[in-house]
C-alpha cells in the first residue's frame, strides 16, 4: 500500500475526497430542501400524446408561466405518446400523488381510453380537474392545394374510390372516436390511420401519406398556409378556422339524415388534471397548484402569448366544479355510445 | 435558416460557461482510452435535466465535438486511440511522435478537427432546412425501411462478425417491441406495470454504452500503464494547427467525405476517417510514405472524423434514427426536454436547431483552446487512477438511469444491461447495435402498422411502388451482402 501511495501522491487522494465531498453536500442539500417547501423539485406535466398536438401545444404554452408563478426549479413537459394514450395516462396514474406531476388531457380521449377494455389501467375518479382549459371543435383538414372544397367533395370522391382515401387521427382520441362514427353513419369507405398524436398525424397529411386529417383546430393554427379545414364537428362555425362549414349543414350529411354528431359537444375538452388523492394527502399543495393555474390565466405576458398562439379563441378556464361536470357528462355520452368503440376496434 | 442569428445568445454568460464545461468534459473522456464521447454525454445527461433546453443541447454538442478531437491526441502520443474513431489517426500520428514530431502531429489533429468541425457546421446549417422538407416525404413505408437500415448499419459497420452484429441488433429490436403496441394491446410485459410503456431506452443506453465501459475499466489500475512526461513547444504546435490550410484541396475533400459518410447511421465517424485516409493515400504523390508518419495521413483522418458529426446530427434530428452512441444520447436529451426529433422539429422549433448550430460553431472554436491545454498536460490527465474515475462515472450513470422516471426498476435495468454489455464487449458483439435496435423498433413497428392501415391488402404493391422505400430496401440488402462478403474475406485471410 505504501508503494502505491507514493506513486499516486497525496494530491490524488485529496482530489478524490474533494469530489466525493462535493457530491455528498449536493445530495444532502437537495434532500433537506425537499422537506422544507413545495415545490422544490421539477414539476412534470404529463402529455399522453406526442409533440405538436393541441394538448402538447397548450402544455408548452403554460409551462414557463407555471414555473414562474409556482416558483418551481423547473416545469417539464413529458410527452408519453403511444398505445392510444394509455401509456401516458397509465404512467401518470402510477405517479405519486405529491403534486410534482400533473397531466393535461382531453376528457373525450380519456373516456375512450377508459371504456376501451373491461380492465382499464386507471380509474375514472383517480384524477380530478383543476380547470378545463379549452373547448375546441374537431375539423376535417386537407392540404391547402387539395381539390376538395368541402365535405361534399371529400365524401363523394371517397365513395367513387372505395378504400383509396385515408384519414389520419390521433389514435384512440375523441377525434378518432368521432371519425369512426362519421365513417359508420355516412357509410364512408375510407381508411382511418392512427398516429400517437395530432403532431405526427398532421405531418402525415401534409407529407401526402394520407388524404385527410381529423382533429381539433388549435395546434393547426400555425399551419394555416399549408392546410385548410373543410368541415367542423359542431353545428355552428369554429373560432380557429371560421371558414369551415359545419358538417351537419353540408349536403352529404343532410342526405344521410345526420343532423348532429355525438360526443360531449363534439369537441376537444382539454383539462389540467391532478391525482384525486392529492386533495386529501396534501391539501396545501392542491390549493397552491389550483391558484397557480388561475394566476397563469391572468398573467399579462401569458395573455399576450395566448393571443399570438390563438389560444384565447378556444380557452374557457372553467372552475374545478364546472370542469368535473363536463368530464362526467363526457363519460356518460361515451358510455351511451359504446358501440362506436367497437367500431374503432374494427380494421 | 440563418446560422448566425443565435450567436449573441450562445456567447452570453448564461450559455458560454456550459459550452466551455462541455468542451473540458469532452476532452477528458475523449483522451481517456476506454471512455467514448457517448460516456461523456451520458455523465452529463442527469444534469441537463435542470438546465434550459438550449443550454443543455449546446453543452452536449460541445462534449461530442471535443471528445472526437481529444481521441486523436491520445492516438498520436501513445498509439492508443482515445475514442474508437481515432484509430485511423494513430496510423500516421504515432510514427510522427516517434520521429520527434509529436508537437506538429498534435497540432495537425487540432487544426484538422477544427476545419472538419467547421465544414460539418456549414453543411448542417445549409442542408437541414431543405432536407427537412424532403424528410416529410418519408411516409410509413419509407420510415419502416429506414428504421431497419439504421439497425443493419449499426450491426454491420463496426463488427468483425456480421452475424453477431445482426444478433445484437435483433435482440434490441425484440426488446423494443415490449410494452404497449401502437393500437393499445399489451405485449410481453409479464405483468410488470412499469414495462407497459415499453423498455425505456435511456437506462439501456447508459448501461450498454457507459456502465459496461466502467466494468471493463475495473480490470485496470490506471487507464494508461505508465506516466508520460510531455514537454510541448507552442511554436511547433501552431505550425501543425495551420497545416491543413496549406493543403486546401485535401482539406475540403476530406471534410466532405466525412460529412457525407456521417449521414449513414452506425459509427459513421470510424468509417469516415478510414475512407478519407484511403482516399488521401490513393491520390497522394507520397503514397508509400503513408503509415510512416506524415501529416497528410493524420489530417485526412481527423478532418473526416470531426466532419462526420454534422451528418450524424442530420439523420438523428430529421428522422429520429441515431447514427452513433453520442447521437442516441442527444436524442435522449431532446426527449428529456420534451422535444422529439423528426421533420416537425425544424418546422415547429426552429430556434432549437438554430441554437444547436450556433453552439456547434462556438464549441468548435473553444475546442481548439482546450485541445492545446490537453496537449500540454495529457500525460497527467491519463494517469487519473481508475479508483477515482469509476465511482464518479458509476454515480452519474445511476443518477441518469433513475432521474428519467424516478423509477428504481430503471436503475436495475441499467445494471443488468451493463453486465450484458460487458459480456458483449468480451465476445465482440457490438453494443451500439442493441441500443439502435431498441430505439428503432418502436418506429418500425408503428410505421408498419400504419402502412397496413393505409394500404390494407395492397401493402406489398405499395412497398415496391415507392422509390424511397426501394432505395432503402436496396441499401439494406447491399449492406448485408457486403458485411458477409467482407467477413468471408477475413476468414479466408486467417486461414
Amino acid at each position: 500500500m505504501t508503494m502505491k501511495r507514493e506513486r499516486y501522491g497525496m494530491g490524488k487522494y485529496i482530489l478524490t475526497i474533494a469530489v466525493m465531498a462535493i457530491l455528498i453536500v449536493a445530495f444532502i442539500g437537495s434532500a433537506s430542501q425537499a422537506a422544507e417547501k413545495y415545490p422544490s423539485r421539477p414539476i412534470r406535466i404529463y402529455v399522453p400524446w406526442s409533440l405538436g398536438g393541441s394538448t402538447d401545444y397548450m402544455a408548452r404554452a403554460i409551462q414557463p408561466f407555471l414555473k414562474e408563478v409556482l416558483g418551481a426549479p423547473a416545469v417539464i413537459v413529458v410527452n408519453k405518446p403511444g398505445g392510444r394514450s394509455l401509456v401516458g395516462v397509465g404512467a401518470f396514474a402510477r405517479e405519486r400523488a405529491d403534486g410534482y406531476s400533473i397531466m393535461i388531457d382531453d376528457a373525450a380521449s380519456m373516456g375512450v381510453a377508459y371504456l376501451w377494455t373491461d380492465k382499464p389501467p386507471f380509474d375514472w375518479n383517480d384524477f380530478t380537474a383543476l380547470t378545463q382549459l379549452l373547448l375546441d371543435p374537431r375539423y376535417m383538414f386537407v392540404k391547402k392545394d387539395s381539390p376538395y372544397k368541402d365535405m361534399n367533395d371529400f365524401v363523394e370522391d371517397a365513395r367513387k374510390n372505395p378504400g383509396r382515401l385515408s384519414v389520419s387521427v390521433p389514435a384512440g382520441s375523441g377525434a378518432h372516436w368521432l371519425m369512426a362514427y362519421i365513417k359508420k353513419v355516412m357509410n364512408l369507405p375510407v381508411s382511418i390511420v392512427g398516429y400517437p398524436g395530432g403532431g405526427p398525424a398532421s405531418t402525415a397529411m401534409l407529407g401526402g401519406h394520407v388524404t385527410g386529417f381529423f382533429s381539433e383546430g388549435l395546434a393547426r393554427a400555425p399551419l394555416r398556409d399549408k392546410l385548410k379545414a373543410i368541415g367542423v364537428s359542431i353545428p355552428e362555425k369554429g373560432t380557429v378556422f371560421p371558414e369551415a362549414e359545419p358538417m351537419v349543414q353540408q349536403r352529404v350529411f343532410k342526405e344521410k339524415g345526420v343532423t348532429s354528431l355525438p360526443g360531449y359537444e363534439a369537441a376537444f375538452n382539454t383539462a389540467v388534471l391532478v391525482h384525486t388523492e392529492l386533495k386529501k394527502k396534501h391539501p396545501d399543495r392542491y390549493k397552491k397548484l389550483l391558484e397557480a393555474v388561475f394566476k397563469v390565466k391572468d398573467h399579462p405576458d401569458f395573455k399576450k402569448r395566448a393571443k399570438d398562439l390563438n389560444i384565447d379563441k378556444v380557452a374557457v378556464w372553467y372552475s374545478p366544479e364546472r370542469s368535473e361536470e363536463v368530464r362526467a357528462n363526457a363519460l356518460k355520452d361515451y358510455q351511451a355510445n359504446k358501440w362506436i368503440i367497437d367500431e374503432m376496434k374494427k380494421k | 435558416m440563418n446560422p448566425f442569428a443565435e450567436l449573441p445568445v450562445v456567447l452570453s454568460l448564461k450559455f458560454l460557461p456550459y459550452i466551455m464545461a462541455g468542451s473540458m468534459i469532452g476532452m477528458f473522456v475523449g483522451a481517456m482510452p476506454g471512455l467514448t464521447s457517448a460516456t461523456g454525454l451520458i455523465i452529463m445527461l442527469p444534469l441537463t435535466f435542470y438546465m434550459d433546453t438550449h443550454v443543455a443541447l449546446g453543452m452536449l454538442v460541445s462534449i461530442y465535438m471535443s471528445a472526437l478531437c481529444a481521441g486523436g491526441l491520445t492516438a498520436v502520443f501513445f498509439n492508443i486511440p482515445g475514442t474508437p474513431q481515432a484509430a485511423v489517426t494513430a496510423i500516421d500520428g504515432h510514427p510522427m511522435t516517434q520521429k520527434g514530431l509529436d508537437n506538429e502531429a498534435a497540432g495537425v489533429v487540432i487544426g484538422a478537427s477544427f476545419v472538419g468541425g467547421f465544414i460539418s457546421y456549414v453543411i448542417l446549417s445549409t442542408f437541414i432546412g431543405p432536407l427537412g422538407e424532403i424528410a416529410t416525404k418519408f411516409g410509413p413505408i419509407e420510415l419502416f425501411f429506414t428504421a431497419l437500415l439504421g439497425m443493419v448499419c449499426a450491426a454491420g459497420v463496426k463488427t468483425k462478425y456480421p452475424l453477431k452484429g445482426l444478433a445484437a441488433g435483433f435482440v434490441g429490436f425484440l426488446l423494443g417491441t415490449i410494452g404497449m403496441s401502437p393500437m393499445g394491446s399489451i405485449r410481453a410485459n409479464y405483468g410488470i406495470l412499469e414495462l407497459m410503456e415499453g423498455i425505456p431506452f435511456i437506462p439501456i443506453l447508459i448501461g450498454q454504452l457507459a456502465m459496461s465501459e466502467v466494468l471493463v475499466l475495473i480490470e485496470k489500475e490506471t487507464v494508461v500503464p505508465k506516466k508520460l512526461a510531455a514537454a510541448r513547444n507552442f511554436k511547433r504546435l501552431f505550425k501543425g494547427i495551420i497545416y491543413p490550410y496549406r493543403k486546401p484541396v485535401d482539406m475540403v475533400i476530406g471534410s466532405v467525405i466525412g460529412a457525407i459518410v456521417g449521414i449513414i447511421p452506425g459509427e459513421g465517424a470510424t468509417m469516415a476517417s478510414f475512407l478519407s485516409y484511403s482516399r488521401a493515400k490513393e491520390s497522394s504523390k507520397r503514397r508509400e510514405e503513408f503509415g510512416t508518419g506524415i501529416p497528410e495521413g493524420v489530417m485526412a483522418s481527423e478532418l473526416a472524423d470531426n466532419a462526420s458529426t454534422g451528418g450524424g446530427l442530420l439523420t438523428s434530428l430529421l428522422l429520429g434514427i441515431p447514427g452513433t452512441g453520442s447521437c442516441a444520447v442527444l436524442l435522449a436529451a431532446l426527449m428529456l426536454h420534451g422535444l422529439q426529433a423528426g421533420p416537425m422539429l425544424i418546422i415547429k422549433n426552429p430556434e432549437v436547431i438554430s441554437r444547436l448550430l450556433s453552439s456547434l460553431f462556438v464549441a468548435n472554436m473553444i475546442m481548439v483552446f482546450f485541445a492545446i491545454i490537453v496537449a500540454y498536460y495529457i500525460g497527467i490527465l491519463l494517469f487519473t487512477p481508475t479508483k477515482v474515475l469509476i465511482p464518479i462515472i458509476t454515480i452519474f450513470c445511476t443518477l441518469g438511469a433513475y432521474i428519467i422516471r424516478n423509477s428504481v426498476l430503471d436503475v436495475w435495468l441499467m445494471f443488468i444491461f451493463a453486465i450484458l454489455g460487458w459480456w458483449m464487449r468480451k465476445y465482440e458483439y457490438p453494443t451500439i447495435a442493441l441500443v439502435v435496435g431498441l430505439i428503432v423498433a418502436p418506429i418500425a413497428d408503428a410505421e408498419l402498422i400504419r402502412a397496413h392501415q393505409i394500404h390494407h391488402e395492397r401493402l406489398l404493391i405499395a412497398m415496391v411502388s415507392s422509390p424511397i422505400a426501394l432505395i432503402m430496401m436496396g441499401l439494406n440488402a447491399a449492406l448485408i451482402y457486403f458485411m458477409f462478403r467482407q467477413w468471408k474475406w477475413k476468414v479466408e485471410d486467417e486461414e
